[in-house]
């Protein structure tokens, strides 16, 4: 199914923008047709854990008041988002999809959801995120799993499963995630959304609750580059609150956006992707890499065998961080935790001391194997995952002749871009044979978000998989 | 005692290690987490193969920032 253009919630963020902005449409009338859509559809996708309608009403009527006096603030004004349940929203609990945080109201917003506001933008809810966003999955065993709206009984992925969920479905136009491990970018590569993990450190994690403190990156997930860009403009920035933020110079990610990819140089590590695809998602990558050739980028083959320690090093990192962050209330509370998140967590009680040191010094080894190869290319491109989105009850999955829990094989192409903080995008470049999404990835240089988003609008303007909307 | 019949970490020094630092001791749970456990440690082990010698963990190289962070 294509976007239907009469219907207010199959719109992107940069088509209800302009609609906004020429008042062909109003602020209030967004909201109206969202909030009513949630109404019919959420019960059945479960994307929400707190569904802020009231506030988000009133936020789009003063939105609407602001536009009537003249006063337009740019292409978010108006637009309504979904929250992860992570974020901190002043007011309004805040979970991270636990028991042990069910009652949790911060008294100040994150950074992120304050810089979408002023840009105009408001929440619409809270959505569901695996406990503390520790499971790729998207289960959450105390407040449900959301449903891909592209096919019952699929995981949504996870953990921004309800940020997926939520725009897949047409509850929002852009959702606010968070990746550690790829949790912006497996679930918009299961729901068929284009998600944004930035350059380490360009996005504030002010009020972003933690799973780790090294690998935790705070970024948008829309339908389109352009989408994700526009929430770009307003999202990036040093801030102060957040000991990681970079100070860089402000960029305007929209600016050279139509720009093309003609020259760009985009190497793809073939071997290391060729051990883990699918062939459907492996013929999937190999189109959408004759599509960026025909764009006009050169194509060449890159070999990184440092690739192969990436996941060691990330699930080492992440443990060790969880369970120094956790660990206090893993003792004293283990029964209200999500009981598959709190046993991994507690196997960091386990892990040797020396392995989480080296792993920090091993990360160097793979950022400087990385620099290297950018010295010879602008972007890396591998498929997003090995497979579209499994079937929920599936758990174990044979890998490499061994019987391994699914959740561990989903981040392999993606958890590494956390470990040395590089920008990456997914895409939907594709459908399998069963109606469910494909997607590519495409990752640039620290602070060169730009270029990916370029690059990933560069490939949305050439294909339509992005313009396919589920069969709700 | 401390090595099961694989060469990995033997169940019952598992076990034992788990009760001696109050992590876990209800038997359930403890089954859950052996394989977690024996997951991590040969996850952990694989890192070894990394030579990491004349590294510094803070080297900016290690989130291949562009300077400015």
């Amino acid at each position: 199914m294509t976007t239907r253009t009469d219907d207010l919630t199959q719109l992107t963020v940069a088509q209800l923008g302009r609609r906004i902005q020429r008042k062909s449409v109003s602020p209030v009338e967004v909201a109206r047709a969202f909030v009513q859509r949630i109404e019919q559809l959420e019960p059945r996708v479960g994307a929400f854990i707190t569904q802020t309608t009231e506030q988000a009403l009133d936020a789009a009527r003063e939105a609407e008041s602001q536009i009537a006096r003249g006063a337009y603030k740019g292409p978010l004004h108006g637009i309504p988002f979904a929250t992860k349940d992570l974020y901190w929203t002043a007011g309004v609990r805040t979970t991270s999809g636990s028991l042990l945080d069910a009652d949790f109201v911060p008294d100040t917003d994150a950074t992120a959801v304050r810089k979408l506001q002023e840009a105009g933008a408001y929440s619409i809810g809270k959505v569901k995120t695996t406990e503390f966003a520790f499971d790729p999955t998207g289960r959450n065993a105390h407040y449900g799993i959301p449903e891909n709206p592209w096919k019952p009984g699929r995981l949504p992925g996870g953990s921004s499963a309800g940020s997926a969920a939520a725009v897949a479905a047409g509850f929002a136009p852009l959702a606010l995630g968070s990746d550690t491990g790829g949790s912006i970018r497996l679930p918009s590569a299961f729901c068929g959304l284009t998600g944004l993990k930035p350059t380490f450190g360009l996005v504030s994690r002010h009020g972003v609750n933690l799973l780790s403190w090294s690998l935790d990156h705070a970024g948008p997930m829309a339908r389109t580059a352009q989408d994700v860009a526009i929430a770009m403009n307003a999202l990036a920035g040093h801030d102060s609150l957040d000991p990681y933020s970079a100070n860089q110079p402000r960029h305007d990610y929209m600016r050279e956006i139509d720009g093309g990819i003609r020259g760009v140089r985009i190497g793809v590590p073939r071997a290391w992707i060729g051990e883990m695809v699918r062939p459907e998602v492996e013929a999937a990558f190999d189109k959408s890499i004759d599509e960026l050739r025909r764009l006009g980028a050169f194509i060449s083959e890159v070999h990184i065998p440092e690739l192969a320690t990436a996941n060691a090093i990330a699930g080492t990192i992440i443990t060790a961080e969880a369970v120094a962050l956790y660990g206090r209330r893993l003792r004293s509370d283990f029964d209200k935790f999500d009981r598959a998140v709190g046993i991994r967590m507690l196997s960091g009680f386990f892990m040797p001391a020396p392995s989480y040191p080296h792993a920090m010094r091993a990360r160097v080894v793979l950022g400087r194997a990385l620099k290297c190869v950018y010295q010879q290319v602008d972007l890396l491109a591998t498929p997003a995952s090995w497979t579209p989105a499994p079937p929920i009850d599936q758990l174990m999955v044979t890998w490499d002749g061994r019987e391994m829990a699914i959740r561990d094989t989903f981040n392999r192409m993606l958890r590494v871009f956390n470990v040395v903080g590089l920008p990456a995008a997914t895409m939907p470049n594709g459908f399998s044979a069963e109606g469910l999404p494909l997607s590519l990835q495409l990752v640039g240089r620290p602070f060169e978000d730009a270029l990916v988003l370029r690059a990933a609008h560069a490939y949305q303007g050439a294909t339509d998989w992005h313009t396919r909307r589920p069969p709700l | 005692m401390t090595t099961g019949a694989d060469g990995g970490l033997s169940k019952e020094a598992f076990f034992w290690y788990a009760r001696e630092i109050g992590v876990a001791s209800d038997l359930h749970l403890l089954e859950a987490l052996y394989p977690e456990v024996r997951t991590l440690l040969r996850n952990v082990e694989s890192l070894w193969a990394i030579d990491t010698s004349g590294i510094d963990a803070n080297d900016p190289d290690a989130y291949l920032r562009g300077g400015g962070a």
